[in-house]
């Protein structure tokens, strides 16, 4: 009775641990803020900062849930993250830096805005659906982007200089991290990718939280069929309005990250090129899956720029040195993020969050294949 | 008044010439959508790839116009076929998002080319930066009520209208028109029934992106010639293809023209408002927005009726 | 054990009067009337095309263009109009539906998409949901209780956490009468239930709809082609034809009227 009870108190906790997905994110969180250490203390070989590589990662992620939640479990195709993304950075430029206005008041104007703009796409999915919507979204995206670049009273590049959340808390990013190992600690980056990484894993959270409730069912019916989901009660005007503003909500927070942390926001670069790259986090990384999220988007925005760049230099000055041909390597970023979108979509659907998946099926099979043959061995020795 | 005039015409010459690119582009997006079920987002990406062959031949090899186009048009051919072959058929069917999603990885891929392969934006060793440009196939032109009618113009118009009445003699007057026609319709029942469907899709794909890079070629000498330059007329023929309804082809077209006019006349109708250049884009496009919300199958598509 | 029960009340849960619904030209139905009493398992047959569906998606306001009108007996035990009715408030009436091609959601488990059957009945809203508000997790698991109830009392308990994809077709179908099953439903309406399954399964089927009966209290409107299992199972069938009334009664009034014998089987019968 007793041995019983204290084998099975172990997994006991195990499987509730298993069960408790919020922890999960939780864990990930202090963990990636751990590893947000590295440059700090020379954790990487070469003392390369690698925090500038990883951020972008982090904010992308909280867009790309919003968009996961409104494409993998709503089944809408929407053009406009890169422009709400847009709304966030720039409204909290415009509000901070040409009204002066603090920081909390800016973060709810924004976020007010983006919202309201995401009730306009909502209502607007309501009458126009399927090729029709998603092109409305790109319409959507134009029309935003138009305004950030003609109507805007801001130069190309506005940049922050420091950042007062409240009182004595002030934000210098200008501040390098990397003067740290000369000498004088500066965290005030470091400071804002905590920020960042609160806000992702609050993200997660959320968005966990709102797929595993009737909220998430509603969506997975409605994009299977919007008909037989309003048969079961499902509100079909209520949930599109609501998974449009959740997306557009969570890219102006993305837009709000990219602000605190950048040091500058730009008018010209929320296009649709930045909306494919977000997509392709999605696909990439996985449908409907939260962690395959930010995995998508470490592979996206991450690794093509800390790796593989530096790959392709050294192959490029190789070219030159060795044969004298001329060749840049640019525009690997995007064709890399392309050709995996293509690859995924048509041999592994179910994106790389399946690797994981696959790989633990793979290594139970190993194991037990090299259990079987050791008992086999076993058996003729005797 | 002469100026009223002159500018009614000088605008009226380019609406002509823009609107019949813009019919070309979304008659290639109508007519992927139609027979292959696929929203083409690459349609100007690939338009734009296979006009820098054109410029590339023209630019760095000393080719004529009257050559590289030609020439270009047959890379674009291949482009589409490529396309077809090796990705969209290969698309999971269940899927309904599988395919566009396919088409907007084709446009990162040659967002990515273009730098690389034809080095736009980068320097010479002499540091002189590469570019790439397309000239008129005619220069000159005449005046017509002070405002320019470019010889050039004309040709253009000419010829694309030329291609899309002979698309739709085409597709309305021949064997392989029909089996166009019932691919579009019904693809699964027109395959039972032995028409050559994937024969169809895959001239379809070719033909867009012929016509997409032949629209390209012709509006290249009139913008700088960058990785995006085509983008503004994909949006448009978008637009087009939403308001003249994806259910018909000749739909897209006209209100290709339609909205390009639009487009164009907003500002000179407005001209006494500063507002008009800066908003004059937006207001067009909340316009039809506002349009389609009223009528989401656009103005010639039918709504399908609903079933479960 | 008598198989066919007479239903005990005769109140009439469900009025058609005189309802029509045109496509373009077409009617599709055309001035059609019959009632479904409370506790009954009514059939509605007709050949292919007979516009069978098309009332089925009348009665649940999935089209709202009929002429005529429905009525249905509500919460206060008085007949009220359905028309004007939003399709996703009809499962506040207690009608609920199946599907001719199964509405499942494929990548759902099996216990998540009963829940979607509950839908509606959820007292907290998305807000409660994100905080994971004590209130909310104590809904979710009384209807999670609810819908395993239901499992089993359909027999497919043990397949709850299973994803729906790649279930086989017969349990594809049983679950989705466990869905409707989760809205409390009075009116349980079904489009071609046996259709697909084999011999075995459709004797299941027949007696599931007895216990159905009995234990959930619900009246059952069915559309089939399977002219056995029909005759069988219901105490009463109407029989229709290119969107007319041609008889309403008991099977075997059916199987011997005329009108039904010649729209079947044509004239010369």
């Amino acid at each position: 009775m007793t041995k019983t009870n204290k084998t099975n108190l172990p997994k006991e906790l195990y499987e509730k641990f298993k069960a408790n997905k919020p922890l999960h994110f939780l864990l990930f969180g202090i963990g990636l803020a751990i590893m947000l250490l590295a440059p700090y203390y020379d954790f990487i070989p070469g003392g390369r900062n690698t925090n500038g590589f990883v951020a972008p990662a982090i904010y992308f992620t909280v867009a790309a849930l919003g968009l996961n939640l409104l494409l993998g479990y709503g089944g809408l195709i929407s053009l406009a993250t890169s422009a709400f993304i847009g709304v966030g950075a720039l409204g909290m430029g415009y509000f901070m830096l040409f009204q002066e206005f603090s920081f909390f008041l800016s973060l709810g104007l924004t976020i007010l805005i983006s919202l309201g703009l995401g009730l306009l796409v909502g209502l607007f999915s309501l009458k126009v659906s399927g090729i029709y919507l998603t092109i409305g979204t790109l319409f959507f995206a134009t029309i935003l982007e138009n305004i950030f670049r003609s109507v805007l009273p801001m130069s190309t590049t506005e940049s922050f200089r420091e950042i007062t959340f409240f009182g004595n808390f002030v934000i210098d990013t200008s501040k390098s991290y990397t003067q740290l190992r000369t000498g004088e600690p500066q965290y005030d980056r470091y400071i804002a990718l905590l920020i960042m990484v609160a806000v992702l894993v609050l993200s997660m959270i959320v968005i966990y939280n709102i797929i595993k409730s009737r909220t998430g069912r509603a969506f997975m019916a409605m994009s299977r069929s919007a008909n037989a989901a309003a048969a079961m009660g499902v509100n079909i005007a209520k949930y599109r309005i609501i998974a449009f503003m959740t997306a557009s909500l969570f890219a102006t927070l993305a837009g709000v990250l990219y602000a605190i942390y950048g040091t500058s926001v730009e008018k010209n670069i929320w296009t649709l090129e930045l909306s494919l790259f977000i997509l392709a986090v999605v696909i990439v990384g996985g449908m409907r899956s939260i962690f395959g999220t930010f995995i998508g988007a470490l592979v996206i925005f991450t690794v093509p720029n800390l790796y593989i760049n530096e790959y392709l230099r050294t192959f490029s000055s190789f070219l030159e040195n060795r044969f004298g041909i001329n060749w840049q390597p640019v525009g690997f970023a995007p064709v890399f993020a392309g050709l995996l979108i293509i690859v995924v979509v048509l041999y592994y659907p179910r994106g790389l969050i399946k690797l994981f998946y696959d790989a633990r099926i793979l290594l139970l099979k190993l194991y037990g294949l090299i259990r079987n043959r050791l008992a086999k061995g076993g058996a003729t020795d005797e | 008044m002469d100026s009223a005039i002159r500018s009614f015409f000088h605008v009226l010459f380019n609406a002509l010439q823009q609107g019949s690119t813009t019919a070309l582009a979304a008659l290639g997006i109508v007519l992927i959508f139609r027979t292959s079920r696929t929203t083409n987002f690459a349609q100007s990406s690939i338009a734009t790839l296979n006009a820098f062959v054109a410029a590339w031949l023209f630019s760095s090899h000393g080719f004529s116009i009257w050559v590289a186009t030609p020439l270009a048009l047959v890379t674009a051919f291949i482009t589409g076929v490529f396309i077809d072959r090796a990705f969209i058929r290969r698309a999971p069917k269940n899927n309904p998002i599988a395919r566009p999603i396919i088409t907007l990885g084709i446009i990162m891929i040659i967002i990515g080319i273009l730098p690389m392969v034809f080095r736009i934006g980068q320097s010479r060793p002499d540091g002189s930066p590469i570019t790439y440009r397309l000239p008129r196939f005619f220069s000159g032109g005449i005046d017509v009520f002070g405002a320019s009618l470019r010889y050039n113009q004309i040709f253009t118009v000419v010829v694309s209208i030329a291609l899309m009445v002979g698309v739709f003699l085409f597709i309305n007057h021949t064997k392989w028109g029909l089996a166009t026609r019932v691919t579009a319709s019904d693809e699964t029942t027109a395959r039972l029934m032995g028409v050559p469907t994937g024969k169809v899709t895959m001239f379809s794909w070719a033909f867009a992106a012929m016509f997409g890079t032949f629209a390209g070629i012709v509006l290249a000498p009139l913008m700088n010639m960058s990785p995006t330059f085509l983008v503004e007329t994909q949006v448009n023929a978008f637009f087009a293809s939403v308001v003249g309804g994806f259910t018909t082809f000749f739909g897209p077209v006209i209100a290709a023209y339609i909205i390009v006019f639009l487009d164009s006349y907003f500002p000179v109708l407005f001209n006494f408002w500063d507002g008009a250049d800066i908003w004059g884009t937006s207001i067009v496009f909340i316009m039809v927005l506002i349009f389609l919300y009223f009528r989401p199958y656009g103005l010639f598509g039918e709504k399908p009726i609903k079933k479960v | 054990m008598n198989k066919n029960p007479q239903p005990k009340a005769t109140k009439p849960l469900l009025e058609l009067k005189d309802m029509t619904m045109r496509f373009g030209g077409l009617k599709a139905v055309d001035a059609l009337s019959f009632d479904v009493k409370e506790g009954e398992i009514v059939g509605l047959i007709g050949p292919n095309g007979a516009g069978k569906t098309t009332v089925f998606n009348c009665m649940t306001q999935f089209y709202d263009t009929y002429e005529g009108d429905i009525r249905f007996r509500d919460a206060n035990d008085e007949m009220v109009s359905l028309k004007g009715v939003k399709v996703n408030d009809i499962i506040d009436y207690g009608i609920v539906r199946t599907f001719q091609n199964i509405e499942l959601v494929p990548d759902l488990s099996v216990i998540d998409n009963l829940l979607i059957g509950a839908h509606k009945q959820f007292k907290t809203g998305l807000f409660q949901h994100i905080l994971t508000t004590p209130k909310a997790r104590k809904e979710e698991k009384h209807f999670r209780q609810k819908a395993e109830e239901v499992l089993e009392f359909m027999n497919i308990h043990h397949l709850k956490d299973a994803l729906v994809a790649g279930q086989p077709y017969g349990v594809q179908k049983k679950i989705e009468i466990a869905r409707t099953l989760m809205g409390d439903p009075k009116l349980i309406i079904l489009d071609e239930p046996a259709a697909g399954l084999n011999d075995h399964e459709t004797d299941e089927l027949e007696k599931l709809f007895y216990e159905l009966r009995d234990k959930y209290n619900v009246t059952i409107l069915l559309i089939e082609h399977d002219m056995g299992f029909v005759m069988n199972i219901c105490d009463r069938v109407c029989a229709i034809n290119f969107g007319k009334f041609l008889a309403m009664g008991s099977p075997e009034e059916i199987q011997t009227n005329k009108a039904v014998q010649e729209a079947y089987l044509g004239e010369e019968y």
